[in-house]
C-alpha cells in the first residue's frame, strides 16, 4: 500500500477482521453441522437401544420355536420395519464395533448376541447450506452494521480531524476537544509552529518596511543636510533646495503607499465610489506594469464587452486589479517560456465579470491562494493578492481562484455586482 | 355294633361332606392385538365373562366332585410372542394344573416351552408342529394339515378345471405357511398346479404391486391363508379389477364377531372359501352339554357370545377331574393326557363362502 489514502489503510484494516468474521462464520457452521450430526447420531443411537429388546425378545421367540418357527422372514421382516441395516445374531457374547450406529443386545434366551446396526449419515451429509446462512448471515449482518458505524465514527473522529491538521498548520482552525488526543497535540504543535513562523514572517516584513521607509527617509535627511550646508551662491542653495524638494516630492508618497499597504492589510477598505466603466480601471491596471511585460516579453491581451459601468471606488479597484494582473504577469514569467496573459471582461445581469488567466504553473491550493504572507513566487511577500481581494469584497463582489483550461495556468475572475454596493467613507 | 356302624357310617360321611374342594388351578394366557385395541378390547371381555359364565355353570358338578377350579388370566401384547414362554413359566410356578393358551400357533409353540409338564390346550393353533408335542398339548382347532386338504377338495370341486393357483402368504406367520405346505401337499396330490409364491412381511403391504404380480402369473385361485387383515387388504385390491380370481383362505380369516375379513374393506366383488374349526356359532354351541345349557339358560345376547374353545376345554376338564379324581397336577396330567383327542376338533373341519362381502356357513366334515 502506498500512496493510498488514509481511508484505504482504516478500510483495509477492517479487512482483517472481515476475513476472521467469515472464518468463525465457517467454523460455526461447521461447529453447528456437527452438532446437528452428533445429535443425529445420539438420538438413533438412543432409538436402537431403545427397540433392541424388543427385536432381541423377537428373535428370541424364532429361534427358541426352531425349526417351527420363521426366522428368516422375521429377520428381514424386523429389518424393514426397522430401517436397519444389519441384524445378525452372534453365538455368545459379542462386542459391538465402534461405528456410530452399531450396538449389541443379549439373547438371554438363546446365550446368543444380536447385532443390530443402522445406516448412519455421514457428517459431510450435515454440512448444508442453511447452517452457513444461520451462522453467516447475521455476523456478516452485524460486521456491516458494526462497519457502517465505525466508518461513520473514524469519519468524524480520526479522517476530519487528520485533514484538518492541514487547516491548522496554516492557522486557519484550532484543534477541537472532540479530536483524539494525540491529533489535538500534533495540532497544537502544528499551530505553534506556524505562529511561529508566521511571527517571523511579520518581523521579516515590518523591518522590510522600516527598512524601505529608512532608506526614503534617508534620501530625504541627505538632501536636508546637502540643503544645510553652506552654498557657495545663491544658485546653489536653490539648486540644493530644489534637491530637497524633489527628494521630499519623489520619497514621502512612497513612504505614505508603504505605510498605506501595511494598514490596508489589517483594516477595512475605505471607498470612494462614483459610476465609472470598470474596464478604464483593468486597462490602467494593465498599463501599470506595461514596463515589467515588455521587460519579460510577456504578452497581454484584451477583450471587453458589453456595458462595464459600474458604481465602484476607481483608485481601490485599479489597485486590486493591478494586483491580480501583475500576478498574472509574475507567474507567466516564472514558467521561462514565452508568456502570455488574458483579460476578458464581459457584464451579466447581476455582476460584472473580470477574468485574468495566465500560462504559468496553475494553482495547486485554491484555498491558501488569498492567504497573507504566501507567496510562490522568490520575491513576492503575500499580500497583493489578499489586498487585492479586501478590496472587491469591499465592493461585494469576490474573486474565484481557478485553473486556466485555454493557458495552462491560473485563472483569477473578478466579479462585481452592478448594483447595491456598498458606499463607506 | 349296628348302632357302633352307622355313627361310625355318619361321622365319617359327615366328615366327607366337609372336606374342603381340591382347588384346580388354570391359566389362561392370551394375545391382545395392541394396533387394534377397540376388537382386542372386545374380546378380552369375551374371553374373562366365558370363564366366568362356564365357571358358574360347573360349579355345582365339580363340589360334588371335591372340586373347585380356580382361574387365572393373563394378557399380552401378541408383537411380544415371547411373553407366551415367560406366561408359561409364570404358570407353572403358581401351581397351575393346566395352561389354556394363546390362539396363535407360534405362541402356543413357546409357551408349551415354558409350561414343563403342565397339559396345555390352545384355542385355535393349528399349526401341524403341535402334533409332534405330545399327548399332554394339543390345540381345539383342527390342524392345518386337516383343513387344508378339505380345502383343496373343495376348490377343486368348485372351480372344476380351473386347477392353477398362485400362494400369497404372511412369511412371518407359522400357521399360515404351516397351512399353505399342507395346502400344496394336498392340492398336488388332487391335480391343482402352483404357478408361483408371492411372500410378504409385516402388517402393511402394497396391495396393488401385489396385485399385478398376480395377475401377470394368471392364475385361477389365489391361496391365501394369512389372518384376516392382510388377505382383507389383499382381496380388496382385486376387488375392482376386471380380472379376478378366485380365493381360498385358511382360518385367519376371522368370524363375524372378531377381525372378520370384510370389516372395513371393499370386497362385495370378490369370491373365494375358507375353512375353519368351527361351525356357525349357534351349531357348534348345540353339539356339546356346557353349549346346550348356555343356550337353554338364555345366556347369550346380540352383544355376548361366549368362547366355543374355552367352554369346550372347561367342559372337558371338570368331566375328566370327575371321572378320573386326580388329587395332584401330575395325576391330573396324566389323565389329561388320556383324553386329549377329545378336546381336539370337536366341530370337525367347516367350509365357508365369501360371496358379497359376506362369509356364509356352507358346510362342516369331520377330518381324521
Amino acid at each position: 500500500m502506498k500512496n493510498r489514502p488514509l481511508r484505504d489503510f482504516l478500510l483495509l484494516s477492517w479487512a482483517i477482521p472481515l476475513a476472521l468474521t467469515v472464518l468463525g462464520g465457517s467454523l460455526l457452521a461447521l461447529g453447528l453441522s456437527y452438532l446437528d450430526y452428533s445429535n443425529h447420531i445420539r438420538s438413533e443411537r438412543e432409538r436402537l437401544q431403545q427397540i433392541a429388546p424388543a427385536i432381541s425378545r423377537r428373535v428370541a421367540a424364532e429361534i427358541l420355536l426352531k425349526s417351527q418357527g420363521t426366522l428368516g422372514p422375521v429377520i428381514d421382516h424386523l429389518k424393514t420395519e426397522y430401517g436397519l441395516k444389519t441384524l445378525e445374531i452372534a453365538d455368545g457374547e459379542v462386542t459391538a464395533t465402534p461405528a456410530p450406529l452399531f450396538i449389541s443386545a443379549p439373547i438371554r434366551e438363546a446365550q446368543k448376541t444380536l447385532l443390530i446396526a443402522r445406516d448412519a449419515r455421514s457428517f459431510s451429509s450435515f454440512i448444508n447450506l442453511r447452517h452457513l446462512l444461520l451462522a453467516l448471515l447475521p455476523t456478516a449482518g452485524l460486521a456491516a452494521f458494526g462497519f457502517f458505524l465505525q466508518r461513520r465514527h473514524l469519519r468524524r473522529y480520526f479522517i476530519r480531524p487528520v485533514e484538518a491538521l492541514a487547516e491548522t498548520s496554516v492557522g486557519s482552525r484550532a484543534p477541537d476537544e472532540s479530536w483524539p488526543l494525540e491529533i489535538q497535540r500534533i495540532a497544537q504543535k502544528l499551530a505553534g509552529s506556524f505562529a511561529e513562523r508566521e511571527q517571523a514572517v511579520f518581523g521579516q516584513v515590518a523591518r522590510g518596511i522600516i527598512h524601505d521607509i529608512r532608506t526614503h527617509i534617508h534620501s530625504i535627511h541627505t538632501a536636508t543636510q546637502l540643503s544645510e550646508m553652506e552654498a557657495a551662491d545663491a544658485e546653489q542653495r536653490l539648486h540644493r533646495m530644489e534637491r530637497l524638494l524633489a527628494a521630499c516630492q519623489r520619497n514621502v508618497p512612497k513612504i505614505k503607499n508603504i505605510i498605506d499597504l501595511s494598514l490596508d492589510t489589517s483594516r477595512e477598505i475605505p471607498l470612494k465610489t462614483k459610476r465609472s466603466d470598470v474596464a478604464q480601471a483593468v486597462k490602467q491596471a494593465i498599463a501599470n506594469v506595461e514596463e515589467i511585460t515588455k521587460a519579460k516579453g510577456i504578452s497581454i491581451s484584451q477583450d471587453f464587452s458589453g456595458d462595464l459601468s459600474a458604481e465602484y471606488d476607481a483608485v481601490q479597484l485599479e489597485r486590486a486589479f493591478t494586483n491580480v494582473v501583475k500576478n498574472a504577469v509574475e507567474a507567466a514569467e516564472d514558467k521561462h517560456v514565452p508568456g502570455a496573459v488574458v483579460v476578458r471582461g464581459a457584464r451579466s445581469a447581476s455582476s460584472i465579470r473580470i477574468s485574468v488567466e495566465d500560462s504559468g504553473h496553475g494553482l495547486r491550493d485554491k484555498t491558501s491562494v488569498f492567504r497573507p504572507l504566501k507567496s510562490t513566487k522568490a520575491h513576492g511577500i503575500g499580500l497583493g493578492l489578499f489586498i487585492s481581494r479586501k478590496i472587491v469584497e469591499a465592493h461585494q463582489g469576490k474573486i474565484i481562484p481557478d485553473n486556466s483550461t485555454e493557458l495552462g495556468g491560473a485563472k483569477f475572475t473578478v466579479e462585481i455586482p452592478v448594483s447595491d454596493v456598498r458606499h463607506e467613507l | 355294633m349296628r348302632l357302633g356302624t352307622l355313627l361310625f357310617a355318619l361321622v365319617t360321611m359327615t366328615a366327607h361332606a366337609q372336606q374342603a374342594p381340591t382347588k384346580v388351578k388354570i391359566s389362561f394366557v392370551e394375545a391382545l392385538a395392541p394396533n387394534d385395541t377397540t376388537s382386542s378390547v372386545r374380546y378380552q371381555g369375551m374371553y374373562e365373562e366365558t370363564i366366568s359364565i362356564a365357571s358358574t355353570l360347573l360349579k355345582k358338578k365339580l363340589s360334588g366332585c371335591g372340586y373347585e377350579l380356580e382361574t387365572k388370566t393373563a394378557f399380552y401384547e401378541a408383537t411380544d410372542s415371547l411373553k407366551a414362554k415367560e406366561h408359561g413359566e409364570a404358570a407353572q410356578a403358581a401351581g397351575a394344573w393346566l395352561i389354556v393358551g394363546p390362539r396363535r400357533s407360534n405362541h402356543y409353540l413357546l409357551l408349551v416351552q415354558g409350561a414343563g409338564e403342565i397339559p396345555t390346550v390352545s384355542l385355535m393353533a393349528s399349526a401341524d408342529a403341535i402334533k409332534e408335542l405330545g399327548p399332554r398339548h394339543l390345540s381345539v382347532a383342527p390342524l392345518n394339515s386337516q383343513m387344508s386338504a378339505l380345502a383343496a377338495q373343495e376348490t377343486k370341486r368348485r372351480l372344476g378345471k380351473a386347477v392353477r393357483y398362485v400362494s400369497v402368504l404372511s412369511a412371518d406367520c407359522i400357521s399360515c405357511l404351516d397351512f399353505a405346505k399342507s395346502f400344496d401337499h394336498a392340492a398336488k396330490e388332487i391335480g391343482l398346479r402352483k404357478l408361483g409364491e408371492i411372500s410378504l412381511t409385516g402388517d402393511s403391504l402394497d396391495a396393488d404391486s401385489i396385485r399385478k404380480q398376480v395377475q401377470e402369473l394368471k392364475p385361477d385361485f389365489v391361496l391365501l391363508p394369512n389372518y384376516s387383515r392382510i388377505s382383507s387388504m389383499v382381496m380388496a385390491a382385486f376387488n375392482d379389477s376386471s380380472s379376478r380370481p378366485f380365493f381360498v383362505g385358511g382360518d385367519g380369516w376371522g368370524d363375524a364377531l372378531y377381525g372378520f375379513v370384510q370389516n372395513g374393506m371393499s370386497i362385495e366383488n370378490v369370491k373365494g372359501i375358507t375353512v375353519r374349526g368351527f361351525p356357525p356359532f349357534r351349531r357348534a354351541l348345540s353339539q356339546f352339554p356346557l353349549g346346550k345349557k348356555i343356550i337353554e339358560q338364555n345366556k347369550l345376547s346380540d352383544s355376548f357370545a361366549p368362547d366355543l374353545s374355552i367352554l369346550k376345554i372347561m367342559e372337558a376338564t371338570a368331566d375328566r377331574l370327575c371321572k378320573d379324581r386326580p388329587v395332584s397336577k401330575s395325576e391330573f396330567a396324566a389323565s389329561f393326557a388320556k383324553s386329549a383327542r377329545q378336546i381336539s376338533a370337536p366341530w370337525g373341519v367347516s367350509v365357508f363362502d365369501l360371496e358379497k362381502g359376506n362369509i356364509k356357513f356352507s358346510k362342516s366334515a369331520v377330518i381324521r
